[in-house]
């Protein structure tokens, strides 16, 4: 009996305070000025749990999110690593095509200066293990290459034709001791032969042929047009060391090449020096 | 102490539901957790208990949202009322019962606030719309609520053996 009493009690208790809070609320329907001193207090009390909160559901939400979209940036990233690598490849081919450019440039200078009837052509080969001074170039007997026709480059003389097939020839380098070169050192017009020396790669050596040889560092030897294959004037390249001979006279001597063998990548075949015995444009160049 | 704690625990509710459940909406209706706070408490720990956490989140929340003061203090005070009748009445273990509990609670509450605020002349869409929309939060309550009771449980448990400790102190 107590016990249903208490119950009707606190239903009565609940009601009035339904009731009341009802009445709070059509009271507070309306915009107010300002807050009441327990919302305000409340509020700003519940503030640093708010903001505490606040920042670990971001922080955590922030995670979740970065996990959801991580298969997205694997992806994203494989396809950006792609692109990269494919950036850089066209970057590095672009450059090559930069510098095929200018040296074609200068090829092309050389070629109207040289005077004579010249063919470019690129190499696609060389010499395998080092013993053989050849290059392998991309034309051949179609586009009018034959054997024995010199090869030159904007540095200098290069060599010979020694082999041709249809569409590609095999040139025999200075350098190569199967080499030899009619030459002339342009300061005393003394001939000489330049030959590929077999002591020192890619070096050649002079052999004077005038009974009082005078051959000095730093003397350029030039070809001398004798023998038929090289034209006259072209630069050969520049005495390095002198090798004393009996009384103590230079007879020989080691020729640095004006061309640097190592990176050739384009050159001239001369296809008609016959019909110019002489070439003075480029003399005058090497002067 | 009890009450202490169930203070601390009504404030720990209200700021996770203004402050987390908001991130975890969908289409803009959120779970109303401390609704479910409530209900579930009247259920474990009797009318009473249920009716205090009632009152202290229904407070806060009141003076956290400015407007219509006293609307959330009446909604908890009246679910958790009515809650308190299943209290050491129901199988509590079974966790369908959390659940069915707290959906059912969850309208009864939605519907008690869509009238209040109709009554005081707030504007709503359609009928079926606000229908949709309360029946969609008490279900998106009910899914959360055997976290929300595990919670409670663990610290219920906790209140009992350290009432217990300082008791035999």
């Amino acid at each position: 009996m107590q016990h249903e009493s208490g119950r009707r009690i606190s239903a009565i208790i609940l009601a009035l305070a339904v009731l009341a809070l009802i009445a709070v609320i059509y009271i507070t329907v309306g915009e107010r000025d300002q807050l009441t001193p327990v919302e305000y207090v409340v509020r700003e009390a519940l503030r640093p749990l708010q903001v505490g909160l606040s920042s670990i559901t971001g922080w955590i939400g922030n995670i979740g999110r970065t996990l959801g979209n991580l298969s997205t940036l694997i992806h994203e990233n494989h396809a950006l690593m792609r692109e990269i690598a494919e950036l850089r490849a066209e970057n590095v081919y672009l450059g090559e095509q930069r510098l095929e450019n200018l040296r074609l440039r200068k090829l092309l200078a050389f070629q109207d200066k040289i005077g004579y009837r010249t063919l470019a052509a690129e190499v696609i080969a060389r010499g395998s293990g080092g013993w053989l001074n050849t290059l392998t170039v991309n034309k051949g007997a179609c586009d009018g290459i034959e054997k024995d026709m010199a090869v030159v480059s904007c540095e200098g003389l290069l060599g010979r034709v020694v082999s041709v097939t249809a569409n590609t020839a095999n040139v025999l380098l200075i350098i190569d001791p199967r080499s030899a070169v009619g030459g002339v050192v342009q300061r005393n017009r003394c001939l000489a032969l330049v030959e590929g020396d077999p002591g020192s790669p890619g070096m050649c050596l002079v052999k004077c042929l005038t009974m009082e040889p005078d051959l000095e560092v730093g003397d350029r030897v030039l070809s001398s047009g004798l023998g038929g294959i090289y034209p006259k004037g072209l630069i050969i390249g520049e005495i390095t060391e002198v090798i004393p001979g009996e009384y103590g006279m230079g007879s020989r001597a080691r020729l640095e090449p004006g061309a640097d063998f190592a990176r050739l990548e384009e050159i001239l075949i001369i296809l008609d020096s016959s019909s110019l015995p002489d070439v003075p444009e480029f003399r005058r160049e090497a002067h | 102490m009890k009450y202490w704690i169930l203070g601390a625990m009504s404030v720990l509710i209200v700021a996770v539901g203004t402050t987390v459940i908001p991130h975890i909406s969908i289409n803009s209706i959120r779970p109303d957790i401390v609704g479910s706070f409530v209900v579930l408490m009247s259920m474990l720990s009797g009318r009473q208990d249920g009716v205090f956490v009632a009152v202290i989140t229904g407070f806060l929340e009141d003076m956290v949202s400015g407007q219509y003061l006293g609307l959330y203090t009446v909604t908890r005070l009246i679910i958790a009322y009515i809650s308190g009748v299943t209290y050491q009445k129901v199988f509590q273990d079974w966790v369908l019962v959390p659940i069915i509990l707290v959906f059912v609670m969850g309208l009864a509450g939605g519907c008690i606030q869509v009238f209040l605020l109709a009554s005081f002349g707030m504007p709503f869409g359609s009928f079926w719309t606000v229908l949709s929309t309360v029946i969609f939060q008490a279900m998106y309550s009910a899914l959360l609520s055997p976290f929300v009771m595990h919670a409670i449980h663990r610290s219920t448990i906790w209140i009992r053996r350290t009432s217990e400790s300082r008791k035999s102190l």
